[in-house]
C-alpha cells in the first residue's frame, strides 16, 4: 500500500492505522485518550491529521490507511486544531503542574507544552471542583479531560464498572453513579484507573511528610521491603529501557533515602509459598475447599469479599508476602535486632494501590506505609537521587534471600508456578491448575466453574491484567503510542529470565527460609506460623 | 387515532410479482430516494451495503427521535401513517435480510408512541408483518440520541454517546450486527415507491416552516422548489409591516440563507453550496426583528447544552463559543473575539467526533458570512435589530401613569406618580411587556 505522509511516499504492507504508520516512519502524533490495550475511544481529538480530499480532519488513532492516501501531519490547520483542543482542555483545568502528583508522567502537560498551548486562550467558565479522596485514590476532576480511559478499564478490564459520566456536555463529570463515594461501591481499589489516567486527575495518596519525619527520627528504625515487580519498572523513569532490572541501583537509591535496611519481599514470597503450599497439600488430601484460590492479590480478595462471598472458604488463608513480611519483621526480626516492634517503621514498596487498602486490615497492620512505584519515583527525584548514577548494591540480610520462584510473584502465573514447583514431589495426584489476571477474565472463569464446564484444584488470580508488573501503582508507558500492557510484558520477560538464572529454584531450598523455620517458626503447621502468617476474610457483599 | 388498518399493498405487490430483494433495492436506488434525516445518503445504496453483509442477524431501525427545535414532520407521519412505516420496515427487512426492527421514538411524542403501538398491535393481529418482529423503544429526550451510533447505544441500554466511525452501522450496528437505520420520512416514502414504481416518485420533502411568515406549518414540496416559492407563495410571505431578511434551514446543524439568495432551489447540493444544509427540514423565517448574532448564539447554546460531552471540541468548544457570542451580544466583544469565534468554529467542525459537533458552528459561520455588518455593529455597541444589550428606555412622552411599573415582572421600573419613570437596565430582563402596555407608547426598545 502506497501512501504519502507530509508529501513523502511510503509503502506499507500491513493494514494499520494512520497513527501506527506515522509512528513507524518517525513522526510523532500526540494522543491522550488512546492507549493500546484500552483501544480506540477517540474522544480527545488531539491526534487529528489532514487527509487530502476529506472534508474534516480525521483522528489518526482509528482511521486505517488506504492506498493513495495523502496524509498531512504538519499543516497549519492540523497544528491549529491540536493547539486549540489543548487550550480548550486547559481553560478550566487546575493548572498547578509543578505541584501535581502526576507531574512526572502527565501526557496533557507534555503535549500542551509541545504545542505551546496557552492556558489563557479561553476564559474559564466554571468554578473548579474540589478533589475527593476515597479508597486511597484522589480524583481531581478539575484536571480530568474526560478521555474515558478510567471508565473503560474499570468496566472492560475489571468488570467492576463503577465509573461513568454523570450529566452530559460541559457540565458532565466522571465519577461513580450519582456522584457517590467510591468506597461505598464495589470498587476493589486496584488502581488501574489511576495507572491509565493520562493526566493528574487520578493519583494515589502518599504520606511522604510522615515518611521523611520517621527517616529522621533517631528513635525509629526505618526499613523498606520491595516487591518483586518494582526492580523491573523503577528504571523507566530514569532513562532505562522498559523491563531493565535495576535491583542493585534501587537498593542503593533506597539506602540513600535514609532507610536503615533494604529488604527483598521475594523472601516473603517464598514464605507464602511454604504456607500456601502446605495448605494446598492439606486440601488435596482432605478434598475440602477445592479449588483453592490464591489470596496474595488484595484486589482479588476485595472482589471475592464484595462480589463472591461464597468463595471465601476457597481462598488460601495464607497472608500475602507483604502481610507475612510485616509479621516477621515485627517479631523475628525485631527480636534479632533487640528492638521493640513499635520502634520499627516498615515501608513496603509496592506496584499496587490496593496494598494501601490491605494494610488497613486488622492483621496486616504491621506494615506502616505503602508507597507505589510512581510515588517512589517522585520521591527519589525530589530528593535528588538519580538511579542512573547509583552503584549496584546488595539487599540486607536476613530477610532478603529468595528463590527464583519468589521473584515470579511479580507476574501473572508466578504464584502458581512457584507453588507447584515447590510441591513437585509431594503432590498426591496431578494437580489441575489455571492462571487468570484481570477481574473480567476471572469472572469469566468463575462462570465456567459454576456452569461445571471446567474443573480445577488450584487457581491463581491477579486483579491487574498481566499481574503486578502491570499493577495500579506502576509507572505508565512514556511511548508516543502508549502501551502500558506492552511495557508490563517486557517487565515480565525480565522476571522470567532472572528466575531462570537463579540457582535457588524453589522456596523450600531457600536457606534463609529454612533458618526462619528452624530458629523461630518451627514448621508451617506450628501454632506460631498459623498465628503470624494466616488471616481471615469476611463477607462484605 | 384514525389511521386505517393499513393495506400493506406494497408488500402484497412484492409477493404477487415475486420481486426479489435485489429487485426491491434496485427500485429504491432508481427512485433516487435520499435520507431525510439530515445527511441525505442515498437510501438504495445504504440498503445494498447491508444486503451484501454476511451475518446471522441484521436489524432495521426507524429513527423517530426528531430533536431539531421547531421540527415536527416526523411526528405528523408517526401519528398519521404508522402502518406505512411498519410496511416500509418489513420491506427493508426483506431487501437486506433482517427479521427484526426497532422504532426509536422520543418520549416527548406520547401520541406518536400510542399510534405506533396501536398500529403495531393491529398489524400483529392481522399478521401483516409476517415473521418480521418490531419493537418500539423510547428515547429520553437527548438530541444527540438521534445520531445513529448514539441511538444504537441507547437502544442497547448504554449511555447515548456516539461511537467513532468506521465501523459504520451498515457493518457493525445494533448488537454489533449490520443495521439499516433510516429516518421516519425516508421510510414513509418507501411503500409508495414500490407500489407506483421508481419513475413516478416525486421526490418530495416536508419542511417545517416557522418564524416570521403569515402561514407557518408543514409544507411538502418537490425537491428543487425555490425558497421564494416556499416562503412567499406557499407560506404567505412576511408578516404585515415586516421584511424577511433570511431563512435558517437545517436547525442547529444548518445555516442561514439571506433573502438575496432566495432563488436557491431546495435540494441537497444547492443548499449546501450556499452554506446551509437541508437537514431534516426545519426552516425558520427571519425578518428584520431578528438579530443574527443573537440567533446564531441561540443555536450554539442549544448544541452546547445537547453535546454529549464525549469529545473535547464539541464539549468545551461550543461552551466557549457560546460565551464569546455572549460577549458580543453584551456589547463587550472585540475584533480579536470575532477572529477567535471564526477560528474556533472551524476547529470544532474539523475535529469533532460526530455530526452534532461537526455542524454545530454552522449557524455562526453562515451568519458571519452573510451578515458581517451585524457582527461588526455589535463591536461598536449597536444591535441593528434592537435585540441585544439595548434594553428598553422610557422617553419624555411618559405621563407617569405607573402602569408599566406595576406590570414589570422584575420590578425594574421606578418613578413618582405623574413624573417620567425610568428603567434600571441592571434588573431589566428585556421581556418587552412595558413597551406593549404603555398607553402613550413612551417606551422604546432597540435603537
Ligand atoms: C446530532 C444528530 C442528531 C440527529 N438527529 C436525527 C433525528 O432526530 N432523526 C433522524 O432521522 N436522524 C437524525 N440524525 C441523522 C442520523 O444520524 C442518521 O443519519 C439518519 O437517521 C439516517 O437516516 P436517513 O439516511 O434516512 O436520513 C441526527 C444526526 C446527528 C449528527
Ligand atoms: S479521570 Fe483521568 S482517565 Fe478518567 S476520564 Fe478523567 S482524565 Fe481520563
Ligand atoms: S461531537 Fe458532541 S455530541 Fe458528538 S461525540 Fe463529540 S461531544 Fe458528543
Amino acid at each position: 500500500m502506497q501512501i504519502t505522509i507530509n508529501h513523502q511516499v511510503y509503502t506499507f504492507i500491513q493494514p494499520q492505522t494512520i497513527l501506527a504508520a506515522c509512528t513507524a516512519v518517525g513522526i510523532a502524533i500526540p494522543t491522550l485518550c488512546y492507549e493500546k490495550s484500552i483501544g480506540v475511544i477517540a474522544s480527545c481529538r488531539v491526534c487529528v491529521v489532514e487527509v487530502v480530499g476529506r472534508r474534516g480532519l480525521v483522528t489518526a488513532c482509528n482511521t486505517p490507511i488506504a492506498e493513495g492516501m495523502q496524509i498531512l501531519t504538519n499543516s497549519p490547520r492540523v497544528n491549529q486544531a491540536r493547539k486549540t483542543t489543548l487550550e480548550l482542555l486547559l481553560a478550566d483545568h487546575r493548572l498547578n503542574c509543578l505541584a501535581c502528583d502526576r507531574r512526572e508522567d502527565c501526557r496533557l502537560r507534555r503535549f500542551a507544552s509541545q504545542y505551546g498551548a496557552d492556558k489563557n486562550a479561553f476564559a474559564p467558565s466554571k468554578p473548579l471542583p474540589a478533589p475527593v479522596t476515597s479508597n486511597h485514590i484522589t480524583r481531581d476532576n478539575a484536571k480530568c479531560i474526560k478521555c474515558g480511559r478510567c471508565v473503560r478499564v474499570c468496566k472492560n478490564f475489571q468488570q467492576v464498572g463503577v465509573l461513568g459520566t454523570n450529566g452530559r456536555g460541559f457540565t458532565g463529570e466522571i465519577g461513580c453513579a450519582f456522584g457517590g463515594d467510591l468506597a461505598t461501591t464495589k470498587c476493589i481499589a486496584c488502581g488501574q484507573c489511576v495507572a491509565n489516567c493520562p493526566t493528574g486527575a487520578l493519583s494515589e495518596t502518599a504520606d511522604l511528610p510522615t515518611l521523611l519525619q520517621k527517616l529522621n527520627d533517631p528513635a525509629v528504625h526505618c526499613i523498606v521491603a520491595t516487591a518483586p515487580s518494582i526492580r523491573v519498572a523503577l528504571g523507566e523513569a530514569f532513562g532505562f529501557k522498559p523491563g531493565t532490572n535495576v535491583q542493585g541501583k534501587m537498593v542503593a537509591a533506597l539506602r540513600r533515602l535514609g532507610f536503615a535496611k533494604v529488604f527483598d519481599l521475594d523472601f516473603a514470597a517464598d514464605l507464602t509459598i511454604m504456607q500456601e503450599g502446605a495448605e494446598l497439600l492439606e486440601r488435596l488430601h482432605t478434598g475440602q475447599n477445592l479449588p483453592q484460590f490464591t489470596s496474595c492479590c488484595p484486589g482479588w480478595v476485595n472482589y471475592v469479599e464484595q462480589s463472591h462471598p461464597e468463595l471465601i472458604p476457597h481462598l488460601s488463608t495464607a497472608k500475602s508476602p507483604m502481610g507475612m513480611f510485616g509479621a516477621i519483621a515485627k517479631s523475628y526480626y525485631a527480636q534479632k535486632m533487640g528492638l521493640k516492634p513499635e520502634q520499627i517503621y516498615l515501608v513496603a514498596l509496592m506496584p499496587c494501590i490496593t496494598k494501601m487498602d490491605e494494610i488497613t486490615r486488622d492483621d496486616i497492620k504491621d506494615v506502616d506505609l505503602v508507597l507505589t512505584t510512581r510515588v517512589v519515583i517522585r520521591l527519589l527525584k525530589q530528593q535528588g537521587i538519580d538511579m542512573a548514577k547509583m552503584p549496584d548494591e546488595l539487599f540486607d540480610d536476613p530477610l532478603s534471600l529468595s528463590s527464583g520462584a519468589g521473584l515470579r510473584f511479580g507476574t501473572s502465573g508466578g504464584v502458581c508456578e512457584a507453588a507447584l514447583r515447590n510441591l513437585q514431589d509431594q503432590l498426591p495426584r496431578p494437580v489441575k491448575s489455571v492462571v487468570v489476571s484481570g477481574i473480567a477474565n476471572a469472572e469469566k472463569l468463575l462462570q465456567q466453574i459454576k456452569a461445571g464446564t471446567v474443573h480445577y484444584d488450584f487457581i491463581e488470580v491477579m486483579a491487574c491484567p498481566g499481574g503486578c508488573v502491570n499493577g495500579g501503582g506502576q509507572p505508565s508507558d512514556q511511548s508516543l503510542i502508549q502501551d502500558n500492557r506492552g511495557n508490563a510484558k517486557k517487565r515480565a520477560a525480565t522476571i522470567k529470565r532472572l528466575d531462570k538464572y537463579n540457582t535457588l529454584r524453589k522456596a523450600s531450598d531457600n536457606p534463609a527460609i529454612k533458618q526462619l523455620y528452624a530458629e523461630f517458626l518451627g514448621d508451617p503447621a506450628s501454632k506460631l506460623a498459623q498465628q503470624l502468617l494466616h488471616t481471615k476474610f469476611c463477607d462484605r457483599a | 387515532m384514525d389511521f386505517g388498518k393499513g393495506d400493506y399493498a406494497a408488500l402484497k405487490k412484492i409477493r404477487d410479482e415475486h420481486l426479489t430483494p435485489a429487485d426491491v433495492i434496485k427500485i429504491i436506488t432508481d427512485s433516487g430516494l435520499r435520507g431525510r434525516g439530515g445527511a441525505g445518503f442515498p437510501t438504495g445504496k445504504k440498503w445494498s451495503l447491508i444486503a451484501q453483509e454476511v451475518s446471522d442477524e441484521k436489524y432495521v431501525i426507524c429513527n423517530g427521535d426528531e430533536g431539531d427545535p421547531g421540527a415536527f414532520m416526523d411526528r405528523a407521519i408517526m401519528e398519521e401513517f404508522p402502518h406505512t412505516l411498519l410496511e416500509a420496515m418489513v420491506i427493508a427487512g426483506y431487501a437486506v435480510g433482517a427479521r427484526q426492527g426497532v422504532i426509536y421514538v422520543r418520549a416527548e411524542y406520547p401520541l406518536a408512541v400510542e399510534c405506533l403501538q396501536a398500529a403495531l398491535d393491529q398489524a400483529r393481529t392481522n399478521g401483516s408483518l409476517g415473521d418480521f418482529a418490531v419493537t418500539i423503544r423510547l428515547g429520553a429526550g437527548a438530541f444527540v440520541c438521534g445520531e445513529e451510533t448514539a441511538l444504537i447505544n441507547s437502544v442497547m441500554g448504554q449511555r447515548g454517546e456516539p461511537n467513532p466511525r468506521p465501523p459504520y452501522p451498515t457493518t457493525r450496528g445494533l448488537y454489533g450486527k449490520p443495521t439499516v437505520i433510516n429516518n421516519v420520512e425516508t421510510w414513509a416514502n418507501v411503500p409508495n415507491i414500490i407500489l407506483y414504481g421508481a419513475q413516478h416518485f416525486k421526490n418530495t420533502k416536508i419542511f417545517a416552516v416557522s418564524g416570521a411568515v403569515q402561514k407557518p406549518g408543514l409544507v411538502e414540496v418537490p425537491l428543487g422548489t425555490t425558497i421564494t416559492h416556499l416562503v412567499y407563495d406557499l407560506c404567505g410571505g412576511a408578516k404585515a409591516g415586516h421584511t424577511i431578511k433570511a431563512v435558517q434551514i437545517g436547525g442547529p446543524s444548518g445555516g442561514c440563507i439571506p433573502a438575496r439568495l432566495f432563488d436557491t432551489p431546495l435540494d441537497y447540493e444547492s443548499v449546501k453550496a450556499v452554506g446551509a444544509i437541508l437537514g431534516s427540514g426545519g426552516l425558520v423565517v427571519l425578518d428584520e426583528t431578528t438579530c443574527m448574532v443573537d440567533f446564531a448564539k441561540f443555536f450554539v447554546k442549544f448544541s452546547a447544552s445537547e453535546s454529549c460531552g464525549k469529545c473535547t471540541p464539541c464539549r468545551i468548544g461550543n461552551q466557549k463559543l457560546g460565551e464569546l457570542l455572549d460577549k458580543l451580544t453584551a456589547g463587550k466583544g472585540t475584533v480579536a473575539d470575532l477572529q477567535q469565534i471564526e477560528q474556533l468554529s472551524q476547529m470544532i467542525i474539523d475535529s469533532s467526533l460526530c455530526g452534532l459537533g461537526q455542524s454545530s458552528p454552522n449557524p455562526v459561520l453562515s451568519a458571519l458570512r452573510y451578515f458581517p455588518d451585524e457582527f461588526q455593529a455589535h463591536l461598536h455597541g449597536n444591535c441593528p435589530a434592537g435585540v441585544c444589550f439595548h434594553g428598553y428606555h422610557i422617553t419624555d412622552h411618559c405621563v407617569g401613569c405607573g402602569l408599566c411599573a406595576r406590570q414589570c415582572p422584575v420590578h425594574a421600573i421606578s418613578g413618582a406618580p405623574k413624573t417620567q419613570h425610568c428603567i434600571d437596565p441592571q434588573i431589566c430582563i428585556k421581556c418587552g411587556l412595558c413597551a406593549k402596555i404603555c398607553p402613550v407608547r413612551a417606551i422604546k426598545g432597540g435603537n
